[in-house]
């Protein structure tokens, strides 16, 4: 199971690899993720991941917001990315986010981070996506992600150089 | 609330206000608000404020704001180091 916050959540929606996830990792959210992730209803990533938690494929759960409020003092981070630190920490698991504060954070608490770019590269060093297919999302997410060039060469690199899976 | 500006920002003001044809006022509080969101932009890419920070201040959403920063094709903050240590994580769990 990983916790998902609201920026990796959407991310993966707009390159159409949440569902692949989906089906392969238990992803749980706070009700705060949920809440802005499907604010905008004409959007497609919200109205994607809508049905996604209509069908029971991401877990809505509760937390304390206190607790999150608490951490909210301490860290220059909003109230909703609180609610998914705390709720990775109580259940001792690691937490998808592609916000920088919010991995500072998560490092001090010693909770395990990945990014949306983690899941692009192992669900095609899984088998789940064709090299075609990832070099074709990677694009995508190298955009709507805008990670550090080093990092989408090197991302890049793995994908190319491996043979096809 | 009143402020006294310098030449060179009445300047502006005026050259901008001929540009766009709008009044000196107009002008004036479009300036401040496009002021105002640019320092909250830098504050994100300098990893100040976080995504959820940047979107209120914005008063956009969490999906409209990654549009923005798309468009303006600015980096994120995550660093090389960060995605290394995901690299050891996901292996984990996926």
């Amino acid at each position: 199971m990983v916790v998902f916050d609201t920026s990796t959540l959407i991310s993966l929606a707009k390159i159409e690899l949440l569902e692949d996830i989906c089906k392969e990792v238990e992803i749980w959210i706070t009700p705060e993720v949920e809440k802005e992730a499907t604010r905008k209803k004409e959007f497609f990533d919200a109205r994607f991941i809508k049905r996604l938690i209509q069908e029971g494929k991401i877990k809505i759960v509760k937390i304390e917001r206190e607790k999150a409020r608490k951490l909210k003092k301490e860290f220059p981070l909003g109230e909703r990315e609180c609610t998914s630190l705390v709720l990775a920490w109580e259940n001792k698991t690691a937490l998808a986010t592609d916000d920088g504060p919010t991995i500072k954070v998560a490092k001090i608490c010693g909770i395990p981070f990945v990014t949306a770019l983690h899941f692009l590269l192992r669900a095609y060093e899984k088998g789940l996506l064709s090299k075609e297919v990832a070099l074709w999302k990677l694009r995508r997410l190298e955009k709507v992600g805008r990670y550090n060039s080093t990092i989408i060469q090197r991302v890049r690199s793995k994908i190319s150089e491996e043979g096809e899976k | 609330m009143s402020a006294r500006l310098d030449e060179e920002e009445r300047r502006l003001i005026e050259k901008l206000a001929r540009q766009e044809k709008k009044g000196k006022g107009e002008v004036m509080r479009e300036l401040i608000k496009y002021g105002y969101y640019y320092l909250m932009l830098q504050k994100y890419r300098k990893g100040e404020i976080s995504l959820e920070k940047l979107s209120q201040e914005l008063s956009l959403t969490i999906s409209e704001t990654l549009d923005i920063l798309e468009g303006l094709g600015i980096t994120s903050p995550v660093e090389y180091e960060d995605y290394l240590k995901g690299s050891e994580f996901i292996k984990k769990i996926f």
